[in-house]
């Protein structure tokens, strides 16, 4: 009861004044659209008219209405009707009130001082963060396989979001993904899923960064790779964690590079570039840093995003859009470079699999270029394959979740239901349980999942808070990675560690 | 409910009152107007200033009465005080009440409500926190108008005159509005 009734008087809202003289007056009362009910009317010497039910004579000059004249103490000289001429208003006010947008608003900001590690404490930007993770097992232990809509860091940028499970190796038709929140943040997910796509025969199944998913055969590894710091080929021939990445730019955070790969025996047909990789922390870092000159009022950005439509969201990528995603090019039989693809999986902790496409041949292009951002991706594969069918997955649900060894029904039905959302805090880890097709062996396996995460702020970083340069972060996203390159280098050799010592654990 | 989920919610929610508290006004309850009642109101709104620098940073708060191109002047529970732009370091103007407080109050209750058993409440205690910001941080804001963030002109709207100082206006006996 005591909530209804509190419920029933919280109606926020919002007041939006606009002060305009007699001369603005007619076009300024077009726009408020007859949502003010009350007008003041200011004089030069000080006293004002509040007006309701008021209107506007134009040939008459004048403005009609009821209400009451206050002098400079605002005490009540006069009240009844009005006939008040333009000319003897200095100022006209009006006041429109409305709900606040704010309680649509879904925003959790926490300062808190836990007891972190030493790392933290030092590197407050290379404290751990993450979306939802998922583990499971390749046959013989469990592995981070995926992160979750690694993007979708606000209500409004929620997201779904699909990561190729390729090192998934299940020993029966019961196939289980470990979830987990791991950082100081809040997890909110819509749903679950696992989608299965039948592989061909001796090969397996790719997808793209549109999710389509193609059967593929040949996979074919490069015989060169060369990048600035010359041979790499040894780092991206296979999928076993070991990268290559490079060092950002010492004065620009968004200056690019190349990494080409020379192919031999490229088979015809339609072919694709595979590429297994997960971004280094330098979008981590830029995401943390952004919150930290939002500071206090970080709830209000957040507000701001969700209230400002299809421009300010734009706007809230430019970071990430500066920075780029990994451009696939290949060279055709005159020398020139034709641009295939690129792939963008937001996220530093789970390298994920995707397939670009590079279209039909005769003779299969032996010549391929990267091009990406320094130090801002870690590539472990990559690979030429040949596409066979486009093939549309079997989406599974969850037919089981266990908490702690318990099973959970209640967070069961909220996954399955696309309506309600899971919620989940710091330390929190569900097992999700799947039934796989009768063949379970010969489907390759993708994790589906939607929702978005909020980040806690840690006190630290309310020490920065700006929001000239929050604002910068938005509107000349160039010009603050360049500010930021020497800051970042003073962190970048370490971070990697810093960031993986300092996940949240439960004790 | 396990124990320690019932600690954990109470822990959240301690610390949802700790941020929520962020953005309060020093103006005696009630000097403010809701939002729906200052439409209808002629004062000024409740502005808290500092100025000056180092030991001799002061600070006035009151109803701003009126801004002028290098100053602005504050009815304090001293009188009229005049303040030079330039000796401005901070200043923050409420325009309304945004009951932010009550919506805390709503969240904080909502949160502690989904510790206990049998209630009929579906919503989880993180999304009580989460409505809550409801930006309560924002919602807390919305009525707020920084000076040095925001333009000098912009302060100008919320004052009593915002016309600046009206001529002749008996300066030392200005009638405040109640509570001092």
């Amino acid at each position: 009861m005591a909530l209804l009734f509190l419920g029933y008087n919280c109606s926020i809202q919002t007041q939006t004044r606009k002060v305009f003289t007699p001369a603005q007056f007619p076009q300024e009362i077009k726009s408020i659209d007859g949502k003010s009910p009350f007008l003041k009317a200011h004089t030069l010497s000080g006293w004002v008219y509040i007006l309701t039910d008021w209107n506007v004579d134009e040939a008459a000059k004048k403005v009609n209405g009821n209400g009451k004249l206050l002098n400079t103490d605002r005490e009540i000289v006069e009240s009844g009707e009005f006939s008040v001429p333009l000319d003897s208003v200095a100022l006209f006010e009006t006041n429109v009130v409305s709900t606040s947008p704010a309680i649509a608003s879904m925003a959790i900001i926490t300062a808190l001082s836990v007891a972190v590690t030493i790392f933290c404490i030092t590197n407050p930007k290379a404290c751990f963060g993450s979306c939802p993770t998922f583990y499971v097992s390749d046959g013989e232990r469990e592995l981070l396989q995926s992160e979750g809509f690694s993007a979708s860091v606000a209500p409004s940028l929620e997201a779904k979001d699909i990561d190729a499970l390729y090192r998934a190796r299940p020993a029966s038709r019961g196939f289980q993904v470990r979830m987990t929140n791991e950082a100081l943040e809040t997890h909110v997910l819509r749903f679950v899923n696992l989608l299965a796509v039948p592989k061909p025969e001796g090969g397996r199944v790719f997808a793209t960064a549109s999710w389509e998913f193609w059967q593929a055969e040949n996979i074919t590894a490069p015989k060169k790779c060369e990048a600035e710091e010359g041979d790499c080929l040894d780092q991206i021939l296979c999928f076993d964690g070991k990268e290559r990445f490079s060092q950002t730019d010492s004065n620009d955070l968004a200056t690019r590079e190349a990494v080409e790969l020379e192919f031999e025996n490229v088979p015809n047909g339609n072919l694709g570039l595979v590429i297994a990789a997960r971004q280094t922390f330098l979008s981590t870092y830029l995401f943390y840093q952004t919150l930290a000159y939002m500071g206090n009022s970080a709830g209000e950005w957040l507000t701001r995003l969700k209230t400002g439509g299809e421009i300010t969201k734009r706007g809230a990528q430019g970071i990430r859009n500066v920075l780029g995603g990994i451009e696939v090019s290949f060279q055709d039989e005159f020398g020139n470079w034709i641009s295939a693809g690129v792939i963008h999986e937001t996220g530093p902790l789970a390298a994920d699999v995707r397939v670009v496409t590079l279209g039909s041949f005769e003779k299969g292009p032996s010549r391929i270029r990267l091009r990406l951002t320094k130090g801002h991706w870690r590539l472990d594969w990559l690979a030429m394959v040949e596409l066979g069918n486009k093939i549309e997955p079997i989406q599974l649900k969850p037919s089981e979740v266990q908490r702690q060894g318990k099973i959970d029904e209640k967070a069961l039905s909220l996954l399955l239901d696309s309506s309600q959302v899971l919620v989940t805090l710091p330390g929190d880890e569900y097992d999700l349980h799947y039934q796989l097709p009768e063949d379970y062996k010969n489907y390759e396996l993708f994790l589906e999942s939607r929702g978005y995460y909020l980040e806690w702020m840690r006190e630290e970083w309310l020490k920065e808070e700006n929001a000239y340069l929050a604002a910068r972060m938005f509107t000349n996203p160039k010009a603050a990675l360049k500010d930021l390159a020497p800051e970042y280098k003073k962190i970048e050799a370490e971070i990697e560690e810093y960031f993986w010592k300092s996940k949240y654990a439960r004790p | 409910m396990p124990v320690r989920r019932i600690a954990s919610l109470i822990l959240l929610s301690c610390l949802t009152c700790l941020v929520l508290g962020c953005a309060r006004s020093s103006a005696t309850k009630g000097w403010l107007p809701v939002a729906s009642q200052a439409r209808q109101e002629a004062f000024g709104g409740w502005i808290e200033v500092k100025y000056g620098a180092g030991e001799e940073e002061k600070e006035v708060k009151g109803e701003l009465i009126a801004v002028e191109e290098d100053s602005l002047f504050t009815l304090s529970e001293i009188g009229l005080v005049s303040i030079a732009a330039g000796d401005i370091s901070r200043a923050t103007l409420r325009a309304y009440d945004s009951k932010h407080g009550t919506l805390a109050t709503w969240t904080l209750l909502g949160t502690l409500s989904t510790a206990s058993h049998g209630l009929i409440l579906i919503i989880s205690a993180p999304v009580w926190i989460l409505w809550g910001s409801v930006t309560t941080g924002a919602a807390s804001r919305a009525p707020e108008v920084k000076y040095r963030q925001e333009a000098w002109e912009e302060l100008r709207k919320f004052a009593r005159f915002p016309l600046g100082m009206p001529g002749g206006l008996d300066r030392g006996h200005m009638k405040a509005k109640g509570f001092w």
